[in-house]
């Protein structure tokens, strides 16, 4: 949504309409901003929830697909 | 074909099985295009041991299946009937190990041994046999049937004498000892008032290969999995050890 505002607002610039340009820009500027905020707090809240040094159950290491041993 | 030995005297729980099962695991696929069955494994355990449940992937399966010991007890004539094929997918492609075990505590003498060894040699030429040694008196079986013999043990005086008093009875070519289970938190034996490798070094003439200890590796044997095909190096300093350990036997061993 925000990319797409960005966009119109350089084509609108282009057609010389500079009033509504600025508009859609502003706005998506603003979404743009508020998203990567949002993402941000999702990803630190995801590390609080995965404790430092947990280790992995013996059902999660037989669910993992085979890794190839090399040396 | 060359028999290699993992060897703890009579001291139990020092990590050999799974250094000897992921060595075999990682030969196997290093050697996977070289030959058919590269790499034979045998688990001398009595009565089902940890690396023919793994492999097997059941008990009970394991304790069903024809084993070694219905060789020993008559109830097959051919011995090689004893022996499985598991195979692994990876990217890289299909990878196979050959091997065998005893389902039942069946004593059995060198000859037969012996012969089993043979018949190996001669039918799937493999490039190495490793043997998974119990913690029992076997010197007088394998003594001089295997050509290297790799000491393994813990940071623990029992189990460093345990290996140097018996392992010369092995009559093998004596490889770089292992120190399994390290904790560098503790790296100093109080009895010996002398750091953990130079206490390995005085008993076996070199510096230890040391694989540390790793809580990944016990999920992964409560697992019943293989350490290697499940850890990946990056998460696991033992995984990265057991590996390096595996890089330098198919160096030494053919």
């Amino acid at each position: 949504m925000g990319l797409a505002l960005n966009l119109l607002a350089f084509v609108l610039a282009l057609l010389a309409q500079h009033l509504p340009a600025a508009a859609a820009y502003i706005a998506s500027v603003a979404i743009l901003v508020i998203s990567a905020s949002r993402r941000g707090r999702q990803g630190r809240r995801e590390a609080q929830e995965q404790p430092a040094g947990a280790v992995l159950t013996p059902e999660e290491i037989k669910r993992r697909p085979v890794v190839a041993p090399e040396v | 074909m060359k028999g290699v030995l993992f060897y703890s005297g009579l001291k139990g729980g020092t990590g050999k099985t799974t250094l000897a099962l992921n060595s075999a695991v990682v030969l196997a696929y290093l050697w996977r295009d070289v030959s058919q069955y590269p790499v034979v494994f045998l688990d001398l355990t009595p009565s089902l041991g940890t690396a023919s449940i793994i492999l097997m992937g059941d008990p009970a399966r394991a304790a069903a299946s024809p084993s070694l010991s219905d060789y020993i007890t008559g109830k097959l004539a051919d011995p090689l009937r004893a022996f499985y094929v598991r195979v692994w997918n990876a990217e890289k492609g299909q990878f196979r190990l050959v091997f065998s075990y005893f389902s039942q505590n069946t004593p059995y003498m060198r000859r037969q041994l012996e012969y089993v060894l043979k018949l190996v040699r001669e039918r799937l030429s493999p490039l190495v046999a490793l043997i998974d040694a119990p913690p029992l008196a076997i010197e007088g079986i394998v003594g001089g049937l295997v050509d290297c013999v790799v000491p393994v043990t813990t940071p623990d005086a029992s189990a460093i004498e345990a290996v140097r008093s018996r392992i010369d009875a092995i009559n093998a070519k004596r490889l770089r000892p292992v120190l399994n289970m390290y904790m560098p938190e503790y790296p100093v034996s109080a009895i010996h008032a002398a750091p953990w490798e130079r206490v390995m070094e005085s008993a076996f003439g070199e510096p230890p290969h040391i694989v540390p200890f790793d809580r990944l590796l016990h999920a992964t044997r409560q697992a019943v999995e293989v350490e290697v095909l499940k850890l990946r190096p990056s998460e696991s300093p033992a995984v990265r050890a057991i590996l390096a350990y595996a890089k330098y036997l198919s160096t030494v061993v053919v």
